[in-house]
């Protein structure tokens, strides 16, 4: 398996996720993602960075029941794993470390 | 309705998309495309869903290329392997196979588009299948091609849809000088059903009154650019009428086979004002008429051609017709050749597109059997290879695949040569022809395809089936064991090679005996100098003396003279009577002096001359005065009433040109006034372009409204020029086509009997046998099947070429012992050179090699 280092996309994918909790499927994710940033995203960019994650156990799916107003296709709903946790743990405290470090910022 | 998602995109994403990601997929795009339908509106939604699709294209999405199981793309891929390697061992004897197959493949396709020639004849008009030439059926004679200028009007007063086409040949001025050109005349109908192609891309319209579209050569001849409407184009009708016709439009040559040319075309209405032809009137006739008739009304047409038949032959009293027949546009063209006066073009003759497309397919038929002879040779190295196989576990189905695929490729390798050989082979075949015969621009590209795919199959099945199925029979064991040898008696072999030679024997032959012939119809004495003469059609007696004055000042006119008559183009038939013996005698009407600018030979008495009325005297020739087996001179003889005396005897001369029976005849010479002169006839020195162009400068200067048509006295040899050159180069192409060809196959044949006979050969060898033993050994089956194709191909050869040199020209060489001795000493030395060197190191080799077995 490739390196476990969360770049930055898939970084802010793991917190969408986090932040919709039990409703986390791909259309979700991809709206919540394009609001925050501001900037539209592919559905398949989208899909790329969540097979990714899954691949590297960040994330977990789950196939859920049939609606009728997607043609009664079944949606995907992800969620964080343990150690999808840890790493976006790993990942904040990196941060607010080398910010500690940083003599003096201002804008 | 409900908006739905774009459908194909829809269908590209279902394609693509791999199986267990597409539910989920599917499902967020769609959800994403209702909400955007409320948001943006269907339209937009729509963008954005196929956009989305798109953007899916990437390799975490995309379902897995291995449709195909991985182990069945891998065994052709080694089957492939081995093939190459096979390939690069012995690469003289299969590229002389491609190439051999290669060129049997191009001679193949030339022979199909020249099929295709007149199969598609017309094919490029529409309604060509409705179309229909009406030609004049008479009994006891032949068909007439023309009809009368009132048929047309005639049915069109039955309201049915016919219409008339006649072409002419046209003075054209163009600055001083004028040249013929070609103008036709037809009704509206013809631009409508048999449309001509406008360089706008739109079709002809049919031009007005003193309109007229010309072609895009015309026009670039004329006015050196390709679209020069609006312009003026001056014609030159009788009596130097020079009439200015405005260019409506520029038309785009149509294909080749196609019976109408024409390098102008303008109304009918102009050819009645400028003709001053009257159009009731039933004696006057025009080239064509056509009728435009679906097949319900087929009925009709020739129930009203049945009452116009009466019409016309009440009035018009020659060439008295039973009835009128209709032929398809399609059809039309193979009769037009067999048409009294068929003024339009025509099919190839049928025995030439059957010709060459025999001689390609029995050339094809060589080159597979040598394929096959090659093939199986090649193998004979490979029996090992064949026995792992088998061992290995392969049955007799993949060795057959293996040998398939390999000679497959080879034949695929073929083709793609055949494309580059046949780019230069077509135009050398049409340079043949005044035409283009094969316009590869216009076959359609199916058509050649269809043709490809076809030939590519037969080929196949022809050469390569039968070594693959012949090879992989031998058992292993017997391989191991040593015991297999390939059949180098193979009768079928020897059959076909000897078939071969005998090809060879007989182009060779008959190249020689080609060549030869061509050099003596070139050189065959006529009786009369045939160089450095022109003749000069005159359009009014009273031009001759003009032109003579003029033409006497000119330092490099050696003589002029007039003529009614032409030697080698004009002549009539008189009947000659001496006390009570007639014979049938070529009659020539010329003036004074005529006999001696044309080189005459008098044997006896003299020509006529300036100072005595000559119109009662004749010169005869030799060959009449033998016929009477007196001396003639100053005898009386009489052509019907009227009595001459001979004042002299000529040597023979040909009277006509020198193809097919005009043999020398009894011939006269009679007087003929200066008031009778159809051309003057000069001698000038100089070369043969410079003597043309040099009288076309004085004639325009003695006569600028009147168009020069003078030709050379040595145009009459232009026929057996012609067909003597094609004779030859087809022989010699066809000559080297079966050396090479035979060589190959002949070769194969050698190699196989070293290879199977090479242990016997060391035995002999060891026991004593002399050098010239083993190359005996080796060519014993060689001596039978040359001398078998010797006597086959020569006599063969000998009997077709005389026959036809017998049909075709009126004198010709006869084959001699030299040419059978030639075309023999010839193939020998093919054969040597081919073969000796392996017979010879054969012959040499140590036989402790050929013996040791590991």
């Amino acid at each position: 398996m490739k390196g476990t280092n969360l770049g930055e996309f898939q970084e802010i994918v793991l917190l969408s996720v986090l932040i919709l909790d039990e409703q986390a499927y791909g259309l979700k994710i991809q709206k919540e993602i394009s609001h925050r940033l501001k900037r539209s995203l592919s559905r398949g960019a989208l899909h790329a960075a969540l097979s990714r994650l899954e691949e590297k156990g960040y994330l977990e799916s789950r196939v859920g029941g049939a609606t009728a107003e997607r043609g009664g296709r079944r949606k995907r709903y992800y969620s964080l794993t343990h150690s999808g946790k840890v790493a976006l743990k790993q990942a904040k405290e990196l941060r607010e470390e080398m910010w500690s470090l940083a003599p003096k910022f201002s804008i | 309705m409900d908006p739905s998602v774009p459908k194909f995109s829809y269908r590209l994403f279902q394609w693509f998309c791999s199986q267990d990601l597409f539910e989920e997929l599917q499902g967020d795009l769609e959800e994403a495309f209702f909400e955007n339908v409320e948001l943006h509106g269907t339209k937009k939604a729509r963008q954005i869903y196929t956009k989305e699709v798109l953007k899916m294209i990437r390799p975490s999405v995309i379902r897995s290329l291995n449709v195909i199981p991985s182990n069945v793309m891998r065994l052709p891929k080694n089957y492939l392997k081995t093939s190459i390697r096979a390939i690069k061992l012995n690469p003289f004897y299969v590229f002389a196979n491609i190439f051999g197959l290669a060129l049997a493949i191009s001679i193949c396709t030339i022979g199909y588009l020249n099929y295709q020639f007149n199969a598609t004849f017309n094919g490029s008009f529409d309604e060509a299948t409705n179309i229909y030439k009406i030609s004049g059926l008479r009994t006891g004679e032949s068909t007439l091609g023309t009809s009368s200028i009132a048929l047309a009007p005639g049915l069109k007063s039955a309201s049915l849809e016919a219409f008339r086409y006649t072409a002419r040949s046209i003075p054209v001025r163009e600055q001083n000088h004028l040249f013929s050109s070609r103008i036709a005349f037809a009704d509206d109908e013809f631009f409508s059903r048999l449309p001509l192609k406008s360089l706008n891309g739109s079709n002809i319209k049919p031009p007005g009154v003193n309109e007229v579209a010309v072609s895009q050569k015309l026009a670039m001849k004329l006015f050196n650019e390709p679209y020069p409407v609006g312009k003026l184009v001056k014609l030159v009708f009788p009596d130097q009428r020079e009439e200015s016709f405005l260019i409506q439009d520029v038309f785009e040559a149509p294909p080749n086979n196609v019976s109408f040319s024409q390098a102008m075309i303008t109304s009918f209405e102009n050819y009645l004002s400028n003709y001053k032809v009257d159009p009731s009137n039933w004696q006057n006739t025009i080239d064509g008429t056509f009728v435009y008739a679906a097949e319900d009304q087929i009925a009709l047409v020739n129930a009203e051609l049945d009452l116009l038949k009466n019409t016309r032959n009440d009035v018009t009293n020659q060439n008295q017709i039973d009835g009128y027949r209709l032929d398809n546009l399609i059809e039309w063209p193979a009769i037009e050749g067999s048409l009294m006066h068929g003024r339009f073009r025509q099919h190839l003759h049928i025995s030439s597109v059957y010709g060459i497309a025999g001689t390609a397919l029995s050339i094809l038929l060589l080159a597979c059997f040598n394929f096959i002879n090659t093939s199986i040779a090649l193998s004979g190295k490979r029996l090992k290879e064949i026995a792992v196989r088998k061992v290995m576990g392969g049955n007799r189905k993949s060795t057959i695949t293996q040998f398939m695929i390999e000679n497959t490729f080879m034949i695929s390798l073929a083709v793609i040569l055949s494309i580059g050989i046949s780019s230069l082979l077509i135009p050398t075949y049409n340079a043949m022809f005044e035409r283009e015969l094969i316009q590869l621009d216009r076959v359609p590209l199916a058509t050649l395809l269809q043709f490809a795919v076809v030939l590519i199959i037969l080929v196949t099945v022809l050469s390569a089936a039968y070594p693959s199925i012949y090879v992989s029979k031998f058992s292993s064991l017997k391989i191991f064991r040593d015991k297999v040898t390939l059949s180098g008696k193979n009768r079928l072999m020897m059959v076909l090679l000897t078939f071969q030679f005998a090809l060879c024997f007989y182009n060779i032959f008959g190249l020689f005996l080609n060549v030869d012939n061509s050099y003596f119809q070139n050189n065959l004495d006529r009786g009369y100098d045939i160089e450095q003469v022109v003749n000069i059609p005159l359009d009014r007696p009273e031009q001759y003396q003009l032109l003579a004055d003029r033409l006497n000042q000119e330092p490099e006119v050696n003589s002029v003279a007039g003529s009614f008559h032409l030697i080698g183009f004009s002549a009539e038939t008189n009947y000659v009577d001496q006390d009570g013996l007639e014979i049938s005698t070529t009659a020539l009407r010329v003036g004074v002096d005529y006999a001696e600018t044309m080189g005459l030979r008098l044997i006896k008495g003299s020509f006529h001359s300036e100072l005595s009325d000559n119109s009662d005297k004749v010169v005869i020739n030799r060959m009449l005065e033998s016929q009477y087996g007196t001396d003639m001179l100053n005898q009386t003889i009489k052509v019907g009433d009227h009595k001459y005396s001979i004042i002299g005897v000529v040597d023979d001369f040909n009277v006509r040109n020198i193809m097919m029976d005009n043999k020398i005849t009894p011939t006269m010479i009679r007087y003929s006034p200066e008031a009778n002169y159809n051309y003057a006839v000069v001698r000038v020195s100089g070369s043969q372009d410079f003597i043309n162009s040099k009288m076309e400068q004085v004639w325009y200067s003695t006569f600028p409204q009147e168009l020069y048509s003078g030709f050379l006295q040595e145009d009459v040899m232009q026929s057996s020029r012609g067909t003597n050159g094609i004779f030859v180069k087809i022989n010699l192409f066809m000559a080297v086509i079966s050396i090479l060809i035979s060589i190959l196959g002949l070769y194969t044949l050698v190699s196989l009997k070293v290879q199977k006979r090479s242990k016997e050969f060391g035995v002999r060898k060891v026991l004593g046998a002399s050098r010239k033993t083993i190359i005996h050994l080796l060519g014993k089956d060689l001596y039978w099947i040359l001398g078998i194709a010797a006597v086959i191909g020569l006599s063969g050869s000998h009997y077709i070429l005389t026959t036809v040199f017998d049909i075709i020209y009126a004198y010709h060489v006869s084959s001699s012992i030299d040419h059978f001795v030639k075309a023999l000493l010839v193939v020998i030395a093919i054969v040597v050179l081919a073969i000796g060197y392996k017979v010879y190191q054969t012959s040499k080799i140590n036989p402790a090699q050929q013996l040791r077995s590991e």
